[in-house]
């Protein structure tokens, strides 16, 4: 390996919060040399972000403490320094010049009334000394390398005109502004969809290869990791419990709970009725132990494997009774330009012209890259957006042409579970008035007492506890918060139900739970589901039949395996081969090409 | 919420009111500022059976009267029953007699006639003139009689102040109140329907805010001479409402589009639940951070009309027609004007502190979890 350039050593940042300390990070050492790619994987909480934060010393002080270590910079003069002990003054000459950051949510790391070349500008000016002409020259040959279409025109763009991936690029093209020793990405790719996500970390690799910057690139999905890292660090409860280089622990994993990360990912070229979860290769014992359970990530998902003809089997028997939902002609239009007295000039085609059958007991999946239109669909099914034309017929009635009561009645039939569970539950109701108020709409159950009863055995049924009913949302974390949403969809003991994205939100090791859940449920109660994703990963396993929608329209339908397997269209072939898969295959691939 | 059903189950958490408030409890500048404003204010309702030239009770031949308390309950149902009221010669005096000197001739009759005054035995409107001493002309400088002092007409400055601090903050507090109200009810309407109702309705408000508001004031205040409440009710629909619209229309807004609003559609719920059920509480936050200013806004505004003469009537106790009478005055007469504003400032400071610490406990930012 070539030169050492940043030590961690022991590193402990606690925080102090009302309901105690939290040791986020908990006495992490790791080292970093010049020109690696070093990947944290984690889910959230393991500390990964606290980790980077701390090198930055961006840790809001209090309720942050580095309750010990150092984190030691290798000067080129072969001088060292301890980033966690020099004035916060001097720090600042390292932030953005030596080390500088991407953060997760390109939408909002973007000041929205500064341009973006302004942005990156001020970068240069401040830590370099050179005119603002330069700076301009120089944010233009930067935005050439980060391959953003028409650099000039971006320069002078606002963050809201360009889209989320070009917002990421420009943020990379700004980290790299002042060419940074050491690059922190922090989650870069995690809110962009799949396919953009692709072009990113292609992005990165290059400027990788061209610059041989050293960069720490932190994700909860061991998917990325394979695409990106030399290294992998896999932190678990602020500690590290495995590391070494990406073959390695591909091809090796010794940690439980690194097995666990790899088995839970959903496989695109396997059919599984069950993803393994974290908790299936460990299990913490009461004296904070880890205890293994299964040893061979192989082993775990032969267990859960489908047969073919047993598939074909159920395919067959769901298809042969009426379809509970037919879906004709619809069409959902937004207003896009208005003359000066209102009139609707052009529209925004969210939904175009789409027609589709769903059979009782089927899961439909429903996928394409944000902006596609496959929510405004989900929602338009359901009527929270109004239809421009067509027909939705569920059971023999025409939704659409309900009136304001029937469609309460049609409400109890018809579910949506949301993408987002941080926004999806009212911050001030507690969980259990959460899931009885359906109830007490529909009038389900004598009094609230009876209905609380039946939220708790509700809350039992999502593998919840049962006296959580009087706690607030705040209080869970994201994968607990969906089940609630789950809890609360099930409350009125609907038929049909739409999950719109509901596990993109979320941890890869989490989102296996959820999606578990979700066909276990759906085992017991014979739910049909519509399943709404950018990931074609999920939806290959948990639907039936697929949906590829772009731009509004019905790109390719028909039985998932054989869309992902043998994709017709260019778009859906974009699609599938977005995904990283980590394949042991493509990392020798990717190795054997950086090095020959 | 304040008024959430108390749960009886264990486990139950803390809602993010109730954090707020133990977050209130903790700032402990604002909390004795709010305790003590807030005992001060529950004393001064009782202002008429502590502070009155009305006695608490009189022994009259046998008889008991309670003069004061008919003052007290005067104030409220004043409209509704006829009280009637005491003078000397009910008591066999002339009528000019005030009860201090009928407490005297009692004494010194030794008939077991008595009279029990209140602590501070001077009431807000009375003029007792004839008790002066010979040669003494109002306004007198304070002494132990007339602790701050009497004003230009010889009424007792402490006891008009006292009922002034009554008036002011209640004053502030209805339009306060009122104008939530108004303002929460008009910007759920405009926030969650939106369109065309939105366009109208903020036209409305636009017009409402470009009035001047003084101005206004004092030309509706020379036509109409209105009342306590009705002044209220005049602050409240020219000047009140409008801010809160805003603002509860704008978070009404924001919070329409979340997820949580979609869910309790999908589940059948109706359009006033859903505003008032599920958006209120979320929308509240800034509202409730802004209302102690409102309150000092709202004290000082009326002291401003009063001060100008187009306040509430005469010879009604308040601030800013004492600061009126000290400024027309000459300084040795200090104290008349020194007592409001002395007055004034230390209310006005306390509400401050009352509101930094509201919105202290508010700020998301301090007690926010990481996530």
């Amino acid at each position: 390996m070539s030169d050492l350039l940043l030590e961690v050593k022991n590193l402990k940042t606690y925080f102090h919060t009302e309901n105690g300390t939290v040791k986020a990070v908990d006495d992490v050492s790791f080292n970093l040399h010049s020109g690696e790619t070093v990947g944290i994987v984690g889910e959230s909480g393991s500390g990964k972000s606290v980790t980077s934060l701390s090198i930055m010393r961006l840790i809001p002080m209090p309720p942050g403490e580095f309750a010990g270590g150092e984190v030691i910079w290798h000067k080129d003069d072969g001088s060292k320094e301890n980033l966690l002990e020099i004035p916060i003054e001097r720090m600042r000459d390292y932030r953005g010049n030596d080390i500088s950051m991407i953060f997760q949510e390109p939408m909002t790391s973007l000041n929205p009334v500064f341009t973006c070349g302004d942005q990156v500008v001020e970068t240069i000016v401040l830590h370099q000394n050179i005119s603002e002409a330069e700076a301009k020259k120089r944010t233009i040959a930067l935005f050439d390398q980060v391959k953003l279409p028409t650099p000039e025109r971006i320069f002078d763009a606002y963050p809201h005109q360009i889209s989320g991936g070009q917002k990421q690029r420009v943020m990379i093209a700004m980290a790299m502004a002042c060419e940074p020793k050491i690059l922190i990405a922090d989650e870069p790719t995690t809110a962009l969809d799949v396919t953009v996500q692709k072009r990113i970390l292609e992005l990165m690799l290059n400027l990788q290869k061209e610059k041989g910057s050293t960069t720490i690139f932190i994700t909860h999905d061991l998917g990325v990791i394979a695409e990106i890292a030399d290294r992998v660090i896999v932190m678990y409860k602020g500690k590290i419990v495995e590391q070494g280089t990406v073959l390695d622990i591909f091809s090796n994993p010794q940690h439980p709970y690194t097995k666990g990360l790899l088995a839970c990912r959903p496989p695109l070229h396997k059919r599984l009725y069950r993803l393994p979860t974290v908790k299936d290769f460990m299990e913490v014992g009461s004296d904070g132990k880890i205890i293994e359970k299964i040893s061979s990530v192989e082993d775990a998902l032969k267990a859960v494997e489908i047969k073919a003809e047993d598939r074909e089997a159920r395919i067959k028997e769901m298809m042969s009774k009426p379809p509970i939902l037919q879906v004709q002609g619809l069409k959902t239009y937004f207003p896009a330009k208005k003359n000066f007295f209102g009139k609707v000039l052009s529209y925004v085609k969210a939904v175009d012209d789409i027609s589709f059958d769903v059979y009782p007991g089927e899961t439909l999946g429903l996928v394409g890259e944000s902006g596609c239109g496959k929510t405004t669909l989900g929602r338009t099914i359901l009527r929270l957006v109004p239809a421009t034309a067509g027909k939705v017929i569920y059971k023999g009635k025409s939704i659409l042409d309900l009136s304001k009561s029937d469609m309460k009645d049609m409400r109890r039939d018809m579910q949506i579970i949301f993408q987002d569970p941080y926004s999806s539950l009212n911050p001030r109701m507690t969980i259990g008035a959460a899931i009885i108020e359906p109830l007490q709409i529909h009038g389900i159950g004598a009094n609230d007492n009876e209905r609380m009863d039946k939220a708790r055995q509700l809350l039992e049924t999502v593998s919840m506890q049962a006296d959580h009913v009087n706690r607030y949302p705040h209080e869970f974390s994201g994968g607990q918060r969906q089940r609630i949403c789950v809890a609360r969809a099930l409350a009125l003991e609907p038929e049909f139900i739409i999950l719109d994205e509901s596990v993109s939100a979320l941890d890869v090791s989490v989102q296996a739970q959820v999606l578990n859940l979700l066909n276990e449920l759906q085992d017991n109660y014979g739910f049909t589901y519509i399943f709404i994703s950018h990931d074609l990963s999920v939806v290959k396993f948990m639907s039936d039949r697929m949906v590829v929608m772009n731009q509004g329209k019905v790109e390719e339908m028909g039985d998932s395996d054989d869309i992902c397997y043998n994709p017709q269209r260019a778009y859906t072939q974009k699609l599938v081969s977005a995904i990283p898969e980590g394949r042991l295959e493509d990392i020798k691939e990717r190795f054997a090409r950086k090095n020959g | 919420m304040f008024f959430k059903k108390k749960n009886k189950d264990q486990d139950r958490s803390e809602s993010i009111m109730e954090k707020r408030i133990i977050n209130f409890k903790k700032i402990k500048r604002a909390y004795y500022s709010f305790i003590i404003l807030s005992g001060l204010y529950i004393l001064s309702i009782f202002c008429p059976l502590l502070i009155n030239n009305q006695p608490l009770a009189v022994k009259y031949e046998g008889s008991y009267y309670f003069p004061a308390f008919t003052d007290f309950f005067d104030g409220f149902l004043g409209k509704v029953v006829n009280f009637k009221y005491y003078n000397g010669s009910d008591f066999g005096q002339s009528q000019e007699t005030s009860f201090r000197q009928l407490k005297k001739v009692f004494k010194e009759e030794g008939k077991g006639n008595w009279v029990m005054m209140p602590l501070y035995s001077y009431g807000p409107i009375e003029t007792p003139l004839n008790e002066f001493p010979e040669g003494v002309e109002p306004p007198t400088a304070p002494d132990a009689q007339h602790w701050f002092g009497t004003d230009t007409q010889g009424r007792d400055i402490f006891a008009r102040a006292s009922y002034g601090f009554f008036i002011s903050i209640s004053f502030g507090l209805l339009v306060t109140i009122l104008s939530y109200i108004l303002g929460i009810g008009m910007g759920a309407l405009l926030g969650y329907f939106g369109g065309r109702l939105d366009l109208y309705g903020l036209r409305v408000i636009e017009i409402f805010s470009t009035l001047p508001f003084l101005f206004v004031m004092m030309i509706l205040v020379q036509f109409a001479r209105p009342s306590f409440a009705l002044l209220a009710a005049m602050y409240v629909f020219i000047k009140g409402w409008i801010g809160i619209t805003y603002y509860v229309r704008a978070e009404f807004y924001r919070e329409k589009a979340r997820d949580y609003v979609a869910a309790a559609t999908a589940m059948g719920q109706s359009n006033f639940k859903i505003m008032f059920k599920h958006i209120l509480p979320n929308a509240l936050t800034s509202v409730i951070t802004f209302a102690p200013f409102a309150i000092i806004g709202y004290i000082g505004s009326l002291v401003a009309l009063d001060f100008l003469g187009f306040g509430l009537p005469t010879p009604t106790p308040s601030w800013g027609e004492l600061i009126q009478q000290g400024a027309n005055q000459d300084t040795k007469y200090w104290w008349i004007i020194i007592t409001p504003l002395v007055l004034l400032f230390l209310t006005l400071t306390t509400v401050t502190f009352i509101g930094e610490g509201v919105r202290q406990a508010f700020d998301p930012k301090e007690y926010a979890r990481l996530r």
